[in-house]
């Protein structure tokens, strides 16, 4: 992937880890595969894609890694034990890449949005439904949006403007942070 | 001056939307994803803004993918031996 991207374009400037996937269920029905596989991609390939790069955004004196975690990197909501676990994870790795890329102009920032309206939260307004007998409607206004003060889902327009924000050349001393877009649900 | 980007997961919903957004900035992407027409999905952003960008189609939960892919092309068992 990375190989291909140096092949293709001869340096990766900006890298935006933002591969995800979600299951929803109690954890005593979560499948383990399931929980492995949320691992290996919300959480293990930022370290692996980030670990590719690295040494060349150093050598380069230039670099931006940009990780998509969620408000479920700094809260916790029931049935989505691998996901806020990866999540949480993702906001620990940002920290560390920040410290180590310091010294040499990379910069690493996470981005937690609340919910954007994506395939991926279809999905789960879906799944949300039959885990609480509701109707998808219901699901949206009393679980999805219940717990944002800003009862709207995050335009993803305003995630693209802070990904290019954050990767501005003077944006240096801008680093190790976690941008909430999550409509005030962490400010309760 | 322009950027690449590579940018995981970017066929769809939050990873398009940074794709474009980077794109309008003039910076060229590096899509992945895997959505079956993400080729078509990396040329239409590309041409749109008028930048380079290219699609790569990678299953990202091994780390062989980010390096020795060809790795992947040694049956399973030979690799469970040296690995």
């Amino acid at each position: 992937m990375v190989d291909f991207a140096y092949s293709e374009m001869g340096s990766v400037d900006v890298l935006v880890n933002n591969a995800g996937i979600q299951h929803v269920a109690p954890i005593e029905d979560f499948p383990i595969e399931k929980y492995q596989q949320i691992i290996a991609l919300n959480l293990n390939s930022v370290f692996y894609a980030s670990k590719a790069v690295f040494k060349k955004m150093k050598d380069q004196n230039f670099g931006r890694i940009i990780n998509v975690s969620s408000v479920h990197g700094i809260r916790a909501s029931e049935f989505k034990s691998a996901y806020v676990t990866a999540k949480h994870g993702v906001i620990g790795l940002t920290k560390v890449l920040a410290l180590e890329g310091a010294q040499f102009n990379v910069t690493c920032n996470a981005i937690c949005p609340g919910y954007v309206k994506t395939p991926l939260v279809e999905g789960q307004i879906r799944d949300q439904a039959k885990a609480h007998q509701m109707s998808e409607e219901e699901v949206v206004e009393k679980v999805m949006l219940q717990k944002q003060a800003v009862k709207s889902f995050i335009p993803i327009e305003k995630l693209g403007e802070i990904a290019v924000f954050l990767a501005a050349e003077n944006a240096t001393t801008v680093s190790g942070s976690t941008f909430t877009l999550d409509g005030a649900w962490s400010a309760q | 001056m322009s950027r690449n980007v590579l940018i995981t997961g970017s066929t769809s919903g939050i990873g398009l939307g940074i794709a474009e957004a980077f794109a309008k900035n003039g910076d060229n992407i590096v899509f992945n994803g895997l959505e079956e027409n993400g080729a078509e999905i990396a040329k239409s952003i590309g041409e749109k803004y008028g930048v380079k960008s290219v699609f790569k189609n990678s299953n990202l939960m091994t780390p062989e993918v980010f390096k020795n892919w060809w790795i992947l092309l040694i049956p399973k068992w030979v690799r469970l031996m040296f690995w």
